[in-house]
């Protein structure tokens, strides 16, 4: 099947749009609602649909769907369960394609909001429909301007990272948390009750969809776990996935009658499948959104990883030394430099440590830096070793900001491997240089520690894939 | 040689008739049926001199355990003795095995014995199945003893696995050293290990009626693995 035809591409590339709930009145969300679309400037129709007006935000409203002449791709409800259930016989008659529920007060509410969601899960079936929801904010697209609900920003600039998330406040903050670190986004989805369209059917269609190249997954379980093994082995050759899986504690201890048993139901068991299936599971949401940024501009970098030996280059010692530990206990080696490049090193500055990591030794030096300066001549010496495959350099504290990062713009220029920068350091211009380098797509980390363990998630990934391509073209 | 349409009715009769945990001879077809190699052993019925018959048969030492459905952790409730080197010992043994049962239970069902060559040589890991909730089939691995209850030091994957994951669940476990010989232990051969990780998962794969299996333990030397113990529970 050709991805455009996935019935869930109308989710993100809908020609026309229906909003069921629309309003006129600013002070409901039904106006939100409309308004996002045209601020946003949503790529296709918009029908307003609302029994009581003639025109929302200078549209023209519809009393019902049957009243739109035209055909509709996507129908987004933002009223009550009751009037769902109803609506959606519309849908069916209209032969709409997919709906988003944002509504609440279906299975999560109770036995009488279990009957609504069985009502619209079996019309949807019938007809054909893929549903979205209920209890959820409902798809982002940024490639055709589809708007979030209930959030007023939205992305400007398309990018390449796609997130699913069953929890929609939980999805709605990491989006936040990553665009500070300058990651950029193709499509956001939040399941919600995941009545219908799972996590596991967006993972596939993820895995087939050109814009997206590294997912996220704002995890706490999968509703056809059984499927995993067909649907993520394939999808995680064409894509990284990064896990956060929450409800990690919840263990579903039973009485089990076998040691076997006894680990039924927990974390372990996610884990064993995460590692089987090529899923990169972040312990923390700091981990996950440094997993992320080593993706992006690493993995997808403009230089290809060839290896995982990495040469480290600092000011201070110290801190090189800190970045060495952190590697090591990451999986990745240090290994020594050659003799030639402890040569050259000499010939350039005279009293630098001339071994891996490297650093200046006279750390007055780090007044000295400029567009070609001290971290320059280390980096070129350091980046054209034939031990090394990753540069690593490592900023300074507070002294002179902008030299660090304009030497970076001039690494970046010269060096033929892939680059993480390390910059320990906060505050005032530091903040600003760092802010300007993340949205140029330098990978850049706070610490050694959180470097280390993104280049290392990065390896873990590199393996694993390369396993199960194998596999799955072998099979 | 069992075939599948035996095991399929074996399976079927023990559900039929109510029990959930297979007898040491069912337990064996199923064992042979994927060609899992287990130590030489015999069951007799209820008793003691038909016991120490078997063991002289078998070879001493042996082990001894009682076969009862109605007494799930026989090495907890004492009823399983190791390492029997004579006919006295054995008839001792079965005597107290008897007494034990009482114990653990008001009216135990007693089946009989079960007579195993005793190995004592090499590493003892387990091996097991058992259904999750997410992902349904599930196959653990790891070492034996405080490695697993204790330590949590397992891998775990869902079933089937390829030949690749089953290396890679050997090598996960931090006993992996223990296995490759550290300090001066015997080497496990690893490739018997992932055969009968193999196995297993395609019983897990093949038998949709086993709730849990567990090979505890299995002994692996540098030669062979050998299950001398399995429990196998059937969905009730």
């Amino acid at each position: 099947m050709k991805h455009e035809n996935n019935l869930l591409n109308n989710f993100f590339y809908p020609k026309s749009v229906a909003i069921v709930g629309a309003s006129a009145d600013p002070k409901k969300s039904g106006n939100a609602l409309v308004k996002n679309y045209l601020d946003y400037g949503f790529k296709g129709e918009i029908y307003p649909i609302n029994p009581k007006a003639d025109e929302i935000l200078g549209l023209k409203a519809y009393s019902s769907i049957r009243t739109v002449l035209r055909d509709i791709d996507l129908v987004v409800f933002a009223v009550p369960a009751k009037v769902v259930v109803k609506v959606i016989e519309d849908c069916a008659s209209k032969n709409v394609k997919a709906v988003v529920v944002h509504s609440f007060g279906f299975a999560e509410s109770g036995p009488e909001g279990k009957g609504y969601q069985d009502r619209l899960v079996a019309v949807a079936r019938e007809s054909n429909i893929k549903v979205v929801g209920p209890n959820c904010q409902g798809v982002m697209c940024v490639d055709s301007k589809l708007p979030w609900s209930r959030r007023s920003t939205f992305p400007e600039q398309a990018g390449h990272v796609s997130v699913i998330s069953q929890s929609g406040g939980g999805g709605g903050s990491f989006v936040n948390l990553a665009d500070v670190r300058g990651i950029k986004f193709s499509k956001i989805v939040t399941i919600g009750n995941e009545c219908d369209a799972s996590v596991m059917d967006f993972i596939q269609y993820f895995g087939d969809d050109p814009q997206t190249r590294t997912l996220f997954l704002f995890l706490e379980g999968f509703r056809d776990g059984e499927r995993i093994l067909d649907v993520v082995r394939p999808a995680s050759v064409n894509m990284p996935i990064i896990a956060y899986k929450t409800g990690r504690t919840a263990v579903g201890a039973k009485a089990a009658a076998s040691h076997t048993g006894s680990f039924a139901g927990s974390i372990e068991v996610y884990d064993g499948v995460f590692k089987q299936t090529g899923i990169i599971r972040a312990e923390s949401l700091d981990d996950g959104l440094d997993y992320l940024v080593a993706f992006e501009n690493l993995w997808f970098g403009d230089k290809q990883i060839q290896g995982y030996r990495v040469g480290i280059v600092s000011g201070p010692g110290g801190p090189g030394v800190a970045a060495a530990d952190a590697m090591v206990e990451s999986g990745l080696s240090v290994p020594p430099i050659a003799e030639a490049s402890k040569q050259r090193l000499k010939e350039a500055i005279p009293g630098a440590t001339a071994a891996n990591p490297m650093d200046m030794g006279d750390f007055s030096l780090v007044g000295k830096l400029k567009e070609e300066g001290p971290y320059s001549s280390m980096s070129r010496i350091m980046s054209e070793d034939q031990n090394i495959d990753i540069l690593v350099v490592i900023g300074p504290g507070e002294f002179n900001p902008e030299g660090f990062r304009d030497e970076l713009y001039n690494i970046k220029r010269f060096c033929e491997k892939p680059l993480i920068v390390i910059w320990p350091s906060a505050g005032g211009n530091v903040e600003t240089c760092k802010k300007e380098l993340r949205e140029a797509d330098f990978a850049l980390f706070d610490t050694q520690e959180r470097g280390a363990r993104a280049l290392g998630a990065v390896k873990r990934y590199d393996s694993l894939r390369s396993r199960i391509k194998r596999e799955v073209e072998g099979a | 040689m069992p075939d599948m349409e035996m095991i399929n009715a074996l399976m079927n009769k023990v559900i039929k008739s109510d029990r959930e945990i297979l007898y040491p001879s069912e337990s064996d077809a199923v064992l042979d049926y994927y060609k899992i190699p287990q130590p030489k052993w015999m069951t007799t019925g209820n008793n003691v001199e038909q016991a120490v018959q078997a063991a002289e048969q078998i070879g001493f030492p042996i082990a001894l355990k009682l076969i009862s459905p109605d007494i799930l952790h026989k090495s907890d409730a004492g009823c399983v003795k190791l390492d029997l080197n004579n006919s006295p010992e054995v008839e001792h043994a079965c005597h107290d095995i008897l007494e034990k049962a009482a114990h653990a239970h008001k009216t135990p069902r007693i089946e009989g014995f079960l007579i195993q060559e005793m190995v004592k040589e090499g590493h003892e890991v387990i091996i097991g199945l058992a259904q999750d909730v997410t992902f349904g089939m599930i196959i653990v691995f790891g070492l034996g003893g405080i490695f697993v209850e204790i330590l949590k030091d397992v891998a775990i994957r869902k079933v089937p696995i390829t030949p690749a994951d089953a290396m890679d669940m050997i090598e996960e476990i931090k006993g992996y050293k223990i296995l490759k010989g550290a300090r001066g232990k015997v080497v496990a051969n690893i490739d018997l290990l992932k055969d009968m990780l193999l196995k297993v998962s395609q019983m897990g794969m093949e038998q949709k009626q086993i709730t849990e299996l567990d090979f505890n333990p299995v002994f692996v030397d540098s030669h062979r693995a050998l299950v001398a113990d399995s429990r196998i529970i059937l969905k009730g």
